[in-house]
């Protein structure tokens, strides 16, 4: 008991995964030392960071010489054991991991290691070697690193509570917990999104969520309306419907989406969706294999983002500024990705009036950002749901407009008219639509007949030319008050003017973090989203995304004015402290409002 | 250990859906003369604390129970409705489940007082006391129970007598590993484990976005646990104690993610170390005055000391908390259960 604990040993064994019952068992056989539990896991809280775990497993089952640690193929064991885990990687970690597995699964290798001949690869016996390592014999037959007990957490407990109780099962009130796929550990609970709960209040002067003013609506005209659908045509309505979406819908969605310049579509390329989020998981359904890349701007949509994740993409952002999604950004992420032997399968981009960061990609830009995804043989998902709600001018034309090969142009009816609906759509070449159109049958059979007979119906009996037009005015009203109150309320941050949408992108004074702020924020009634939300990887904690969609000018103002003492109070802190709060930092998918909260 | 004795027999009518009949409001309904199938329950959830959410969760979850035990339960939110709604509803009982500024620190019970109608839990003086952390531990402590030595800073402190030097006397004096939460609010908002000294100030900025004081409390290492306490005619009696054993830590994360951690109810603990800890629970139900129900979480460290960490007027109700869980341990049914309480509520102040 008296012996010191050799750190570099506990160290490398709690970094490969080791609980502390499996380590104090490993010092007892290999260095004779003897030490309780409680120790080790004192000595990681104090000394590591790693997290606390109970594996009695090794991750790397060997015990490795010094001059083979350093070794990609031992960084990549430990990177495959912390992706199972639901733990995010680091970019070098993900990369390494990504470019061990390739090699595996293209000459279908596992990894063994042997301390006279270092790491070597062997060939994976099915069935048997089911992850990326061949385990030694003995770990196989005998397990000599597994306690007696099957349930280590039980048994740590129990020793720590003196040994006191037999060690019996506990209760996960969640029986499933050890079935869910690798992907659903990042979906957790997260005290920033309970933050949001507060945001429909009307206390609360919500700049947080993206829901259109719908209030804006002619409401009895619409009722009248669907009356009218359901009385005549209800038993259409009511049933089944295609799985590519109602032909007539399909061809008012072109007359849509010419107003953006697209003229040389069919209704044939057109698929109707539930919402423009079920096309871009559709999209990414059939375009990416795990690890594959998808480019995006910097930041990017949150909703696209968890998509992406979901499909266990690796996304990597592309720089932006006043004028869009920087090109030469763009060439050099491609020579990048080549180099690096990885497979870009598309560039995620929102040309129009950005979420969150505002901006719109300028006509020049659309031309050589076609021109260097051509070249580089990489298709464009276009999504545009905000296009027609520009403040100061018309439309410029899609990049789908220049490219139909190239480009799959997502639209929505959700910002220019009404999300309850949930109908979007996307244009895609015929191959692609075919795709698409029995990827969108497997998950929901067909969209709503409803719905988009509904839609079709306002398209023919309502000016929605007009009402598009009213909506920009009201926007564009939003946008100036808050533009104002930023201006007078909060000169010590930075935004950028948007001349469309719903979004202004606030970059925050010096040293503040908008994700630790956001209880104070409650506190004050006023809520944002913390610029986290739009990065794959953490970045975006100096920004936040104010949205002025939905309260009306006077909340904006009183809003902004929250916020700034919001700021303000926050700033004092971090001056005192001379540091921003210690906030979990892994990437959540879950750090933005509900869709149904203001 | 004694579990509550059931308050009245239960009575199996059917669920009673969430509708108030037009009309039904506005016959009055005393108490005291009222079949038991008729009770009426307001629950209030909701607010606007930083624990709105997990309050609505718990709210429906004890309407859902009350309603399958026969009583007219409906979820109301703390807004400037309420007492309209109140006024005009006269309801038999209130029940707040307002974790969270507002719910907790006795004010809306104050009000509730004024309304005169009967309502849950405890009232509004000791609610105050007990929301308050350090106030709540002088009193465990006059009563003679153990919680952990803590330090209160308000953040003025800090800008008075400099940041660094004030951390720097906690490190080396105080000493490590150390709490740090927010002297009011619960649901591990806003709470740190500082094991090294140079994560103290962080620790600082994000409890202080919770609110303007801070606890520094000695950590203390053993078994977590949280014991409940429901009151019967014949006074406060202990649930099972639960056992929380979690990876990393009872964060927010942990406390509503259901499957990370794993719960031991009952406990894995010896008769004596069973009775001890319940006996400690009942204590300190006692010594903050508290009223129908209360959870007092603590942790039994390996010399079998119990040292309180918070004692909570209106303890969590959602499918993960763990009240519930304990009384499920103990062989409740929840909406009997819960339709004890509402009626020992009524008749308190009739």
């Amino acid at each position: 008991m008296a012996r010191k604990l050799p750190a570099d040993l506990v160290t490398r064994l709690l970094e490969e995964g080791l609980g502390p019952s499996a380590i104090v068992e490993h010092l007892r056989e290999h260095e004779d030392i003897e030490v309780s539990p409680q120790a080790i896991s004192t000595f990681r809280k104090r000394h590591t960071d790693v997290p606390a775990q109970h594996s009695t497993r090794r991750v790397v089952p060997w015990d490795v010489r010094p001059e083979h640690r350093s070794s990609g193929y031992r960084r990549a064991i430990l990177a495959f054991h912390r992706r199972a885990q639901g733990r995010t990687l680091t970019g070098e970690e993900r990369r390494n991991l990504d470019h061990v597995e390739r090699t595996l699964r293209g000459a279908d290798q596992v990894i063994t290691y042997d301390p006279d001949e270092g790491w070597t690869l062997v060939p994976a016996r099915p069935g048997i070697d089911t992850g990326i390592i061949r385990e030694p014999e003995a770990a196989m037959t005998e397990q000599p690193m597994h306690p007696t007990t099957p349930h280590p957490t039980s048994a740590a407990a129990a020793a720590a509570a003196g040994g006191a109780a037999e060690a019996a099962g506990g209760t996960r009130l969640d029986p499933w917990y050890s079935s869910y796929a690798q992907r659903a550990h990042g979906m957790r609970a997260s005290e920033i999104r309970a933050l949001f709960s507060v945001a429909n209040r009307p206390e609360v002067v919500s700049l947080a969520g993206g829901m259109p003013f719908i209030q804006g609506l002619p409401l009895d005209v619409i009722g009248e309306a669907m009356k009218r659908l359901i009385a005549t045509k209800g038993a259409t309505a009511l049933q089944y419907g295609s799985g590519q979406g109602d032909e007539e819908l399909r061809e008012r969605i072109l007359e849509v989406v010419a107003l953006e310049g697209i003229t040389n579509a069919h209704p044939d390329d057109v698929v109707v969706t539930t919402g423009s989020q079920q096309a871009l998981d559709l999209v990414t359904r059939i375009f990416v294999d795990p690890g594959d890349v998808v480019l995006a701007e910097a930041p990017s949509y949150v909703g696209a983002l968890g998509v992406f994740r979901s499909y266990e993409a690796q996304v990597e952002h592309v720089e932006m500024d006043a004028e869009g999604l920087i090109p030469e950004a763009l060439e050099s992420a491609l020579v990048g990705a080549r180099a690096a032997g990885k497979r870009v399968k598309f560039l995620y981009t929102i040309p129009n009036y950005h979420n969150p960061a505002g901006v719109t990609l300028t006509l020049e830009r659309r031309h050589r950002v076609l021109e260097i995804c051509q070249r580089f043989g990489v298709l464009i998902v276009e999504d545009n749901p905000y296009g027609l709600l520009g403040f100061d001018r018309e439309p410029l034309p899609a990049m789908r407009a220049f490219d139909a090969e190239g480009v799959l142009y997502l639209g929505s009816f959700s910002k220019t008219f009404a999300p309850g609906y949930r109908v979007g759509w996307v244009i895609a070449p015929h191959a692609v639509r075919e795709k698409l159109v029995l990827a969108s049958e497997s998950s929901i059979l067909s969209p709503s007949n409803a719905s988009q007979m509904a839609i079709t119906t306002y398209l023919e009996t309502c000016d929605w030319r007009g009402q598009i037009k009213s909506y920009r005015e009201l926007y564009r009203e939003r946008r100036d008050a808050m533009i104002g109150a930023l201006s007078e309320h909060l000169p010590s941050a930075t935004w950028n003017v948007p001349d469309g949408g719903f979004y202004v992108w606030v970059k925050l004074p010096e040293g503040l973090d908008a994700r630790s702020m956001l209880p104070r924020a409650v506190t004050e009634r006023v809520a944002y989203v913390p610029g986290t939300a739009f990065f794959y990887d953490g970045q975006g904690a100096d920004h936040m995304r104010l949205s002025f969609c939905y309260p009306t000018p006077e909340r904006i103002r009183e809003g902004v004015r929250r916020l700034a003492s919001v700021v303000n109070a926050e700033a004092d802190l971090v001056r005192l402290f001379g540091t921003h709060a210690q906030l979990d930092n892994d990437p959540r998918d879950a750090e933005y409002p509900a869709p149904d909260l203001a | 250990m004694t579990v509550p004795t059931p308050l009245s027999p239960t009575n199996g009518s059917p669920t009673i859906p969430d509708v108030v009949a037009p009309g039904l409001a506005d016959v009055p309904h005393p108490a005291a003369a009222r079949g038991a199938g008729s009770l009426r329950v307001v629950v209030l959830a909701g607010g606007l604390s930083h624990e709105r959410d997990v309050s609505l969760r718990s709210g429906r979850r004890v309407a859902e129970a009350l309603r399958a035990a026969g009583v007219h339960a409906t979820v109301h939110d703390v807004d400037s409705d309420l007492l309209g709604y109140l006024d005009t509803h006269r309801p038999d009982v209130v029940w707040p489940l307002l974790h969270g500024a507002g719910g907790e620190d006795g004010s809306l019970r104050d009000v509730l007082e004024l309304t005169g109608i009967p309502y849950v839990g405890t009232g509004p003086r000791a609610s105050r006391l007990a929301w308050d952390k350090p106030i709540a531990k002088e009193r465990l402590l006059s009563a003679g129970l153990h919680t952990p030595e803590w330090l209160t800073l308000p953040q003025e402190l800090f800008r008075d007598l400099g940041a660094q030097g004030v951390l720097t006397i906690v490190a080396e004096r105080f000493g490590l590993p150390v709490v740090v939460k927010p002297t009011r609010g619960g649901s591990a908002l806003g709470v740190t484990r500082v094991d090294v000294a140079d994560r103290l100030a962080r620790a600082m900025v994000d409890c202080f976005a919770y609110g303007g004081n801070a606890l520094i409390e000695r950590a203390i290492d053993g078994v977590e646990l949280a014991v409940s306490v429901i009151e019967s005619p014949e006074g406060p009696v202990a649930l099972p104690a639960v056992e929380v054993v979690v990876e990393g830590g009872y964060d927010y994360d942990a406390r509503y993610n259901a499957g990370r951690v794993e719960y031991f109810a009952p406990a894995r603990l010896s008769a004596d170390q069973a009775e001890h800890v319940a006996d400690v629970a009942i204590a300190a139900h006692r010594a903050l005055d508290l009223c129908h129900l209360s959870r007092t979480d603590l942790i039994l460290q390996a010399d079998g000391t119990a040292q309180v960490l918070e004692v909570n007027v209106a303890p969590g109700m959602t499918e993960t908390s763990l009240l519930p869980q304990a009384a499920v341990a103990a062989g409740h049914d929840l909406s009997s259960l819960y339709r004890q309480i509402v009626e020992a509520a009524a008749r308190s102040t009739v």
